[in-house]
């Protein structure tokens, strides 16, 4: 068989190629955190970013950037910096389809009561969760219990983190 | 775009980042903790990617986001919302398009997108790797990049232009990323070396001809004790050498075809095509045959091959080459190969390796043949019993696999009528086909077809394996329904290989001679080591 045959070259060719991808296949040091968990961690309240997957986040900015869009995207409600007011211990967002207000529990002050109010609830899917980008860029997630008429009500640690980024009037919030 | 062989250098740690990207996507978990992608999904990617042979894919994931987005540009919940990438849960996720616009169309096979002339299919066992493509897209060039790209698919009209403006995008954004992280292909020297020794005894024969069993052997007992090159074990040769036939044989085929192959490849001079490329890996990985589909496709839910019996019939090479041209290769690879594996392992463990070279007397050949014959005739048997559970679903996938379990039967309007399924619209001979069929009584006394039902009805009493049980479900039957095609598959690949390949040996002689000279072997390998 000549050396310049082409079919040996080509075969060659591929063989070398396949131990290329067998090679590339075999996980190193570094494993980045898939588009998939991203997807499911925003999409699926029962979903939790193992610590390990959390640690992979914060170290990632693509993969932050990316979470950050699919949060971002359609969500029901969007809440910049710009729609809370805060008084007297209270903390209150609005926009056109949405109202959140953060209290503070008068029967237990180690407690808040985390409110959520929606409009045009016939013509939309009721958010199932929020999402809470803290002003240093982290961010946080709570379930939100079923809806009752167009309000639902959930109570927090106050010293929770989610409280505390929901407290501060520079967070932002995405009801999805 | 091409490559010379000769330009072979690695460049180290450049590859690190697309390693991670591949691991992320390997990890990825559905909600039950098993794999999102599949090994073979994985593997195909990688394929692609370094083949650099993702033109027609990206066109084939440009169509799919079209229709995708075709209900409310949302595509990500179709791609994401299934929760593992396999054909049947894009089956199931694509049920939801039917008739939701006149240019897309569901049918039993895939999806379509166009009018007339103009249609584009693409089937639903080519989307588990078209998820992966666009999970790697986004895990590399961005989700905000992709969504820019791919703004044209999701704003409700589905031109052709949009389509292929964004497969146009995509492909310069991966040719961008690639050129900065996958390294040039580095030249393998094992089948190199090998294929050199098999050109220096080929005599005036050529091609995947240079090498047989006589090379095989003669190869290992040069070089077993060479630390030039990796050739101690038998099956480390015989996998080389298995490599290497279907390699050669596919790279022949694609000379020997009609393939398009890019303008400026200039072969004289030692280039290959991408194409040529991706098509020989997509050999080289098709040569392990459908146990694979079978496997990935049943899970734990149907039991058509079980662990051990899948671990037996791993031993076989169920494409169509390595059988053929190495038939003893593979017995002895399958035995020897097993028995150089066990002194290996002992050694590693620190512990005075055994040499146990089977007894001629008893016929270890034979009796490899005969295990495999009846894990076969078993699978057979279980395909049997998959018949009745389609049958009592209602499911129109039992027509396809009585007619292949019993082709000789006169099917008559059946047979014709069952050829159509191609589409969503179910032509009314077909549907009458159909309803005649499931009309039918099982009865071992009554006619041909009524007889072979009760055959598939007595089989599934007699089975007891998980999938196999009334009370199994629904899914059981799904999975019946997409594994039945592969089994068959492999059935006739296990049969082709016993038959045609390895039935026509006289085996006693070889297994007279080769107990001799792998003991020989051995001794020489691992005796005189401890001697030392």
């Amino acid at each position: 068989m000549a050396a310049n045959d082409p079919v040996r070259n080509l075969a060659l060719a591929a063989l070398d190629a396949d131990e290329m991808l067998r090679d590339l296949l075999v996980p190193g040091a570094d494993v980045r955190l898939s588009f998939s968990e991203l997807y499911r961690y925003v999409n699926d309240p029962a979903f939790e970013l193992s610590p390990a997957a959390q640690d992979k986040l914060s170290a990632d900015p693509a993969a932050a950037a990316d979470l950050e869009r699919l949060i971002a995207a359609r969500p029901f409600a969007y809440m910049p910096r710009q729609a809370a007011a805060s008084t007297s211990g209270a903390v209150r967002r609005e926009v056109e389809r949405a109202v959140l207000t953060l209290t503070p529990s008068r029967a237990t002050p180690a407690q808040v009561y985390l409110g959520v109010e929606i409009v045009d609830l016939e013509n939309a899917d009721v958010p199932t969760h929020l999402f809470v980008r803290s002003p240093s860029g982290a961010w946080l997630r709570q379930a939100l219990p079923a809806f009752s008429g167009n309000r639902a009500q959930v109570l927090l640690e106050a010293n929770s983190a989610i409280a505390n980024a929901l407290s501060t009037p520079e967070s932002e919030v995405y009801l999805r | 775009m091409t490559a010379t062989i000769e330009n072979l250098n690695l460049e180290e740690g450049k590859s690190e980042v697309l390693r991670a990207v591949l691991a992320g996507i390997m990890e990825s978990s559905a909600s039950d903790g098993g794999p999102r992608y599949s090994e073979r999904v994985c593997r195909a990617l990688a394929r692609i990617i370094v083949c650099r042979s993702y033109a027609k894919p990206m066109l084939e994931l440009s169509h799919l986001l079209a229709i995708a987005s075709a209900r409310d540009g949302r595509y990500e919940e179709v791609f994401w919302g299934v929760d593992r990438a396999s054909t049947g849960e894009f089956r199931r996720a694509f049920k939801l398009f039917q008739g939701i616009r006149p240019d897309v169309r569901v049918s039993s096979n895939g999806v379509r997108r166009g009018h007339g002339a103009d249609v584009f299919e693409i089937s639903y066992r080519r989307m588990p790797l078209l998820a992966a493509l666009l999970e790697f897209m986004i895990m590399t060039v961005g989700y905000p990049a992709v969504e820019t790209m791919t703004a044209g698919l999701r704003q409700g009209e589905l031109a052709d232009e949009n389509v292929l403006e964004a497969a146009r995008a995509m492909q310069r954004s991966l040719y961008g990323y690639l050129k900065d992280h996958l390294p040039p292909v580095q030249r393998q020297r094992r089948e190199h070396h090998f294929l050199g020794y098999a050109d220096a005894h080929a005599g005036n024969r050529s091609g995947a001809d240079v090498i047989n069993d006589d090379v095989v052997m003669a190869y290992w007992r040069s070089y077993a004790a060479s630390e030039d090159v990796d050739a101690k074990t038998f099956r480390s040769v015989y996998d080389t050498a298995r490599r290497l036939v279907v390699a050669l044989d596919a790279a022949a085929d694609r000379f020997a075809g009609a393939y398009a192959r890019s303008i400026g490849t200039d072969l004289e001079a030692g280039e290959v095509d991408p194409a040529d490329v991706d098509a020989v890996v997509a050999a080289i990985d098709a040569d392990t045959g459908p146990l694979d589909q079978v496997l990935e496709t049943c899970g734990d839910t149907v039991k058509f091959i079980n662990v051990g019996e899948a671990d037996v019939l791993n031993e076989l090479p169920l494409g169509d080459s390595t059988a053929r041209r190495l038939p003893v290769s593979v017995l002895r690879n399958a035995v020897f190969g097993a028995v150089q594996l066990r002194i290996s392992t002992a050694l590693r463990r620190g512990v005075a390796p055994v040499i146990e070279i089977p007894d001629p007397a008893k016929g270890y050949y034979t009796e490899k043949l005969t295990a495999y014959a009846a894990i076969v005739a078993g699978t057979e048997r279980l395909a049997m019993a998959a018949l009745w559970s389609l049958f009592e679903a209602g499911r129109a996938e039992a027509v396809d696999l009585a007619l292949a379990l019993a082709p000789d039967l006169d099917w008559g309007q059946l047979a014709r009528s069952a050829a159509e399924d191609a589409d969503n619209v179910v032509s009314l001979d077909r549907a009458g086909a159909l309803r005649q069929f499931f009309a039918v009584v099982p009865d071992a006394r009554g006619d041909e077809l009524a007889a072979l039902l009760a055959d598939a009805r007595r089989t599934w009493r007699g089975v007891n394996r998980a999938g196999f049980r009334d009370g199994d479900g629904e899914q059981a039957v799904d999975v019946i329904a997409e594994a039945t095609p592969w089994v068959l598959r492999l059935i006739s690949s296990v049969r082709r290989t016993l038959d045609r390949d390895l039935g026509q040996i006289d085996w006693s002689g070889h297994e007279h001679a080769d107990a001799t000279s792998f003991a020989e072997m051995f001794g020489n390998l691992y005796d005189q080591g401890r001697k030392r």
